[in-house]
């Protein structure tokens, strides 16, 4: 069975206690009404059946030839039927009644009144005997309640329509009750979303201070307040070091290049000391860069400066300029677009963003990377190729995570990359409005797909 | 949830078996208190022992002639015809046979239906018809029956014969 939500089960909960509450009252009206009424009919009818037997005995002991027309007179008047016995003699008075219908158990020569309901044709019947010894006759009165079943049946069917509609009206007071009650659940659940969508500015209003509902919101406000403070001091902490770690780093870079420049002069094992420091000093600067970069796009001090590019043109020159500054192979780029497209970009961030993801696919691929661009889901996509290992389902989100390193990385001990290259292309696509996702690639490895939205000229 | 869903589901299901008898039946007689029982309806005293009855015999010239004479109550058509078949006033005769034996008779509004046992077919169908038409003369009088059925139980007949006022 499918698990239903909270709202769903709440709902069901109204509308099954509506449903029992009211079946409870529907059963006891019933069962209460059913009991007068039958009681009523029967104590009338006894009542009736005494008169008649009355005036049977005075008929009988006065004038026994009127009888016939004494019980025809009684049919008629009471709607039931009636019978006289006399010995073996059964007197009738309309032709509805017949001495077969009397039930067994009444034949025998009482000396009570006795009756019973008994089913005749799917019809109840009432039978009253009334022994009348002066005459030594019997009096039998029989009263179909066919209308009684009526009367019931109409307020069976009453009652279950009432209960019908009760079950209903519980199920909707139900789903308007929980709709309000839920409705800060629901709010939060919205807010908790897009505070993991990055969206650090939104909070709950608490404008009912001692509600329980206010005290959820004010916590969910504490909680978000905690993050963005803590947020705030890691990125200022890496600003901070980055700066720190800039001067110093650069003359470390320029020193190594001095001694570059008399590498010729110095000893083997001193050249290949000075190889590792200036790769060292390299990866180092590198990661700093990328650090400053991110400091900066959290605590939201960098500039964009976008602007609205040819696509083809664009992405055409970074692979240049990332191929040639990085020391990377010519990067074949082919283009599937069947018009010129253009995009909103900083450009001197998408190209970091193509040089990180160039730089990926020769790291970890095995030599061929490719570049093609495509139009797509209203937008144009830069999809870079390659023929590595690639990148396994469970691991295409998180490898988009600051220093997160996949397990390819891992395996190969590369101790080249930062495990920031890829945080800080998601950061910048994403401020480009789009979007970067993983795929399998036609080559064998993987491939890493820009989206971008399509910019009409002269739209920013 | 389940455990709500049985109670309603049981509650609802009774309701709907109740249905099935509307009002209620009972499995046997039930008996009235006798002191609920009013006008002493169940007394047997105060009441006549007797009743004065008309009986219908055949003279010499075999025509129908009524005597009227006083017997217990109460008056059921087995007394009438016992009476008719056994007590024949001095100097008139009866077409009944004295073997005529009655197991029920049934009076429906001017029409009566009595069922022999015996002794109907003793003589020829003269005889028969002679000793209907003595009992119809006798219960149209009693009974104000127009219409009377006799039926041969034993063999499965039924006679029908109509009363002609006197």
């Amino acid at each position: 069975m499918a698990t239903r939500s909270l709202r769903g089960r709440l709902t069901w909960t109204f509308a099954v206690g509506a449903a029992v509450l009211s079946t409870i009252f529907a059963s006891l009206t019933y069962f209460g009404v059913r009991h007068i009424v039958v009681v009523s009919r029967q104590a009338s009818d006894l009542q009736q059946a005494y008169v008649n037997a009355a005036l049977v005995r005075s008929a009988l002991s006065q004038e026994p030839a009127s009888l016939p027309s004494l019980l025809t007179s009684l049919d008629a008047a009471t709607t039931s039927s009636s019978l006289v016995r006399l010995g073996s003699t059964w007197i009738e008075g309309t032709t509805v009644a017949d001495p077969e219908t009397i039930p067994v158990a009444f034949r025998g020569s009482g000396t009570e009144v006795i009756r019973q309901v008994v089913i005749e044709r799917n019809i109840p019947v009432l039978v009253i005997a009334v022994p009348l010894p002066a005459v030594r006759a019997t009096y039998f009165q029989r009263r179909e309640l066919a209308d009684l079943n009526g009367t019931l049946n109409r307020l069976l069917g009453v009652l279950a329509l009432g209960t019908l509609f009760t079950s209903g009206l519980g199920a909707y007071a139900g789903r308007r009750t929980t709709r309000r009650a839920l409705a800060p659940l629901a709010d939060t659940a919205q807010a908790a979303r897009l505070v993991a969508e990055g969206d650090l500015a939104v909070r709950l209003p608490s404008d009912a201070p001692h509600s329980e509902v206010a005290t959820l919101s004010a916590a969910f406000n504490e909680m978000v307040e905690q993050l963005v403070r803590r947020l705030d001091r890691d990125a200022r902490f890496a600003s901070d070091v980055s700066h720190e770690l800039r001067s110093p780093l650069t003359t470390l870079a320029m020193s190594a290049e001095v001694l570059r420049l008399h590498e010729a002069e110095l000893h083997p094992d001193a050249r290949e000391a000075l190889s590792l420091l200036t790769t060292d000093v390299a990866t180092f600067q590198s990661l700093v860069e990328d650090l400053l970069d991110i400091a900066k796009s959290d605590a939201g001090t960098d500039t964009l400066v976008n602007e609205v590019l040819p696509l083809n043109e664009l992405v055409s020159q970074c692979v240049l300029s990332a191929t040639r500054r990085h020391q990377l192979p010519a990067t074949p780029l082919h283009s599937e677009l069947t018009a010129e497209y253009f995009v909103s970009v900083d450009r001197r961030r998408f190209e970091r963003v193509i040089t990180n993801l160039l730089e990926n696919a020769y790291r970890y691929g095995e030599g061929q990377v490719a570049v093609t661009l495509f139009a797509n889901d209203g937008g144009v996509e830069v999809a870079i190729d390659d023929n590595g290992p690639g990148i396994a389902p469970a691991e295409r989100e998180r490898v988009f995570e600051r220093f997160y390193r996949g397990s390819v990385a891992s395996r190969r001990g590369n101790a080249h990359g930062t495990g920031l290259g890829l945080a800080l292309v998601s950061e910048h696509v994403k401020r480009f409005a789009g979007r970067v996702t993983i795929t399998d690639s036609p080559l064998g490895g993987c491939r890493m797909v820009i989206w971008l939205p399509i910019m009409e000229i002269g739209a920013e | 949830m389940n455990r709500l869903r049985t109670p309603a589901l049981g509650l609802l299901a009774a309701l709907l078996l109740s249905a099935c008898t509307l009002v209620p039946t009972d499995s046997s007689p039930r008996t009235v208190d006798s002191a609920d029982v009013p006008s002493g309806l169940l007394n047997g005293a105060g009441t006549k022992q007797s009743a004065t009855v008309s009986l219908w015999f055949y003279d010499a010239e075999q025509q129908l002639v009524r005597r009227s004479v006083r017997i217990p109550a109460p008056v059921t058509i087995s007394t009438l015809v016992a009476r008719l078949a056994l007590s024949v006033p001095t100097g008139l005769s009866t077409a009944l046979s004295p073997k005529i034996a009655i197991s029920r008779a049934v009076v429906r509004g001017s029409e009566a239906t009595i069922f022999i046992t015996a002794g109907l077919q003793s003589g020829t169908t003269a005889d028969t018809m002679a000793a209907m038409e003595q009992l119809v003369a006798t219960l149209r009088d009693n009974y104000g029956i127009g219409t009377l059925n006799v039926t041969d139980v034993a063999h499965g007949r039924t006679l029908t014969i109509d009363s002609v006022a006197p």
